[in-house]
């Protein structure tokens, strides 16, 4: 089999493994059975290992790392996506928070199986401005840090639900397997402290890169700025958190804020508006 | 659990800092303190960061064409002086907020104050107390045992026969913020003044292969003392393709500069700039004249000199021939061949060998190349770049350095002593009561 078709396979393994556990963990939400969970922990894992073959696979077709496309990109951030998740759960043995979280990166996989146009997946060479150190680091960077980003995402709206059965002092067993509040804004908080320095050094490779191809470390360019509103957005949290204690309910909106800011900077920039990162383009 | 522990989200919050902690100087109502006051508010920062971000997204909506070529122009927007005196605000807001906070900061390195009360411990959130069978002076000195072996710097008074002992860890993660602040201040003044052109320039520095021109014919120069000049030689502009001939994989040009009695090699290519002199010279652009014959049926050998994209149309024929590109490693020209207005043929033809296409020939003799650098000074991006590294240090140490304070009143009661104990962290508020829940269970 040539490694072409090894990739497509790959990517239909992991639709399938993040479709699976999505399904799952939601059940889960409703019946209680700690193996039926196992199986939904398992797929994730295996499509965890599907997801990095994709990666390596494309690296090996292409011959540089799989960062190039609006394809490769999506890919990168669904890995980000699982891995972290799968961190989580290790640390917080919480498999509840599979239901809020897998679902986005099996969604990410739905829409490009459904939306994107064939040719925009095949692998490319680099275009000389590409063909740099930095936009590696920079995109590593990116994928653990939206990774962290979209788990707080989950676990701030699993905070709200929480916090409105908590209101209507609801007894459902649902309310009662969900994490209390106080870990939820917690294991929020954490991975926001985990995605902002990650986010630091996604901007500031970036304006590395640009500063040696273009010699402009800043051009106002839509994908930079809109990184950079994100970036503003978790450090208005950060200190509305340490100065002005804004935690619990204020915290989990401002959290999903920021989340909606990075889906916006990965699919909204490229849609509504254009620039020079079209190259890394999308559609 | 300590008791008192209330649920995050109970609306009431601690800070990072105690009262009286922050806010130095004079609280008079003179005009000068409302200033600082206000500058070094909390507030107005967390309003210009979210004023900014709006600010931001309007500027990628809302982007002005430039008038001559038709494309975005990016910069105007954000050029605009109100959102550069919003810029010099936060500035402004970070450094006076910094200045404000150092005696602050230079307490909590000092370490906490031993000198609390019983009610003030019994205030903290998480707080407790436990009775111990030894007397007091024992128990305080197994306290600061216990609390060393966590790695708290720990500090102590006896007061008669009550002792009070202070401890703390991760004090140094205050620097963390302080750190980033002064480093963002930092970059932001860097970026003005580079805004402001007082200093550096944004040029083009074009020329033919072969020639030697001065970096003071450069489009745009400035300030950049005529001493200073050097003179660049361009020897060679090539491309290389990739090996279906058709993809560029990379532009180079080979260059000798020539600075009085020193001369030395380089080859600019995109992502590798020349940088001499703090003047950064990077692959911007490039283009070839092709010279040759042409042959059609009603017209033999005429001579042409064309641009790339430009036109050669033997006469006699329907036949438009446009060279695309020029590849030095096999002397290929690389042209497009168009019929009326249709785009019939891509091809390649080496140097001095002639060409057919039905009734017409083409025979390229010559090449001559020229490139386009762009040539920049900015003295700033130094200053940017340092200060970047520092604000991700100052990030990564405020999110790893996590200040956890306790402190602790043992009392003497009959039978032994009494032992006060609480404490705060903002950021590890689970670690902390991790500690106190293992100091107290020591004491059971
Ligand atoms: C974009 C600009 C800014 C960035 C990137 C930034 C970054 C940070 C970071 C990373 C922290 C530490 C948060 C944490 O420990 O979890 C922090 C804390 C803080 N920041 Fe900022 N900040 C910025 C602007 C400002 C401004 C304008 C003010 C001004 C008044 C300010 C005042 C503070 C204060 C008082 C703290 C708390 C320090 C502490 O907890 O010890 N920051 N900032």
């Amino acid at each position: 089999m040539d490694l072409v078709t090894l990739e497509q396979y790959s990517f239909t393994a992991t639709f399938v493994a993040y479709m699976v556990a999505s399904a799952i963990y939601i059940i889960y939400l409703a019946y209680k059975n700690e193996n039926m969970a196992r199986v939904a922990t398992l797929a994730t894992a295996v499509g965890f290992l599907t997801n990095s073959a994709f990666l390596v696979l494309r690296w090996k077709i292409s011959g540089h790392p799989p960062f190039v496309n609006g394809y490769e990109f999506l890919l990168s951030f669904t890995w980000g996506i699982a891995g972290t998740y799968l961190f989580a759960e290790w640390r917080y043995n919480l498999r509840i928070i599979g239901a809020f979280v897998m679902p986005v990166a099996w969604l990410i996989l739905a829409w490009i199986a459904l939306k994107m146009p064939e040719q925009a997946k095949t692998a490319s060479n680099l275009m000389p401005a590409l063909q740099s150190n930095w936009l590696t680091i920079h995109v590593a960077t990116a994928m653990v840090s939206y990774g962290a980003f979209a788990l707080s995402f989950g676990t701030s709206i699993m905070y709200l639900i929480k916090q409105s059965m908590e209101r209507n002092r609801s007894r459902s067993e649902f309310n009662k397997r969900m994490p209390s509040l106080d870990v939820l804004d917690n294991i929020g908080y954490k991975f926001i402290a985990v995605g902002f320095p990650l986010l630091s050094i996604v901007i500031i490779s970036g304006a590395i890169w640009a500063e040696f191809a273009w010699g402009r470390y800043w051009s106002w360019d839509p994908k930079e700025t809109w990184s950079l509103i994100t970036w503003l957005v978790y450090a208005a949290y950060l200190h509305a958190r340490f100065t002005y204690g804004w935690r619990g309910n204020k915290a989990a909106w401002m959290s999903i804020i920021g989340f909606a800011f990075v889906l916006f900077t990965f699919f909204g920039v490229n849609y509504f508006l254009s620039g020079l990162h079209a190259y890394g383009g999308i559609g | 659990m300590a008791e008192g522990k209330k649920p995050a989200g109970s609306g009431i919050e601690e800070q990072n800092v105690l009262p009286g902690e922050t806010g130095t100087g004079p609280s008079d109502d003179s005009i000068i303190n409302k200033a600082w006051n206000f500058l070094s508010s909390m507030k107005l920062g967390i309003t210009l960061l979210l004023v900014l971000a709006v600010a931001s997204i309007i500027g990628t909506i809302w982007v002005p064409k430039d008038p001559f070529t038709g494309q975005p122009d990016y910069l105007k927007f954000y050029n605009n002086p109100i959102f550069n005196i919003l810029l010099a605000l936060l500035a402004l807001n970070l450094l006076v907020c910094s200045l404000n906070r150092w005696k602050a900061v230079k307490n909590t390195l000092q370490g906490p104050n031993v000198d609390v009360s019983e009610n003030f411990i019994k205030s903290l959130k998480s707080s407790s107390s436990v009775k111990v069978k030894n007397e007091p002076g024992q128990t305080a000195e197994e306290l600061k045992g216990l609390l060393k072996k966590k790695g708290y710097r720990v500090f102590s008074r006896q007061e008669g026969d009550t002792f009070k002992v202070a401890a703390d860890r991760g004090h140094l993660g205050i620097l963390g913020p302080y750190l980033t602040h002064l480093s963002f201040f930092v970059i932001i003044v860097a970026v003005m003044i580079k805004f402001s052109g007082l200093v550096g320039f944004d040029g083009t520095f074009a020329g033919w292969e072969g020639q030697t021109y001065s970096i003071g014919q450069t489009q745009g120069i400035q300030n950049v003392d005529p001493a200073d000049f050097f003179d660049i030689r361009i020897n060679n502009f090539r491309t290389e393709y990739r090996p279906d001939g058709r993809e560029v994989k990379q532009w180079y040009s080979d260059v000798t500069v020539i600075d009085g009695l020193k001369t030395f090699d380089f080859s600019i290519y995109v992502n590798k700039p020349l940088v001499y002199k703090g003047i950064k010279f990077y692959q911007s652009s490039y283009g070839h004249q092709f010279s040759g014959k042409y042959s059609g049926p009603s017209a033999k050998d005429r001579q042409f000199n064309v641009g790339m994209q430009e036109y050669i149309q033997p006469a006699g024929t329907e036949l438009t021939f446009v060279p695309m590109g020029y590849e030095d490693a096999t002397k290929e020209v690389k042209f497009r061949i168009y019929k009326g207005n249709q785009w019939v043929a891509e091809d390649e033809a080496v140097l001095n060998t002639p060409y057919k296409y039905e009734n017409a020939e083409v025979k390229f003799e010559n090449v001559l190349s020229y490139t386009v650098l762009s040539a920049k000074k900015d003295p700033g991006v130094l200053i940017v770049g340092i200060g970047s590294i520092l604000l991700i240090a100052g990030v990564i140490v405020s999110f790893i350095l996590r200040q956890r304070r306790i402190w602790s009143v043992v009392t003497p009661e009959k039978g032994g002593s009494l032992v006060q104990i609480g404490g705060i962290s903002a950021k590890d508020k689970h670690g902390l009561d991790n500690d106190l829940d293992q100091i107290i269970g020591e004491f059971k």
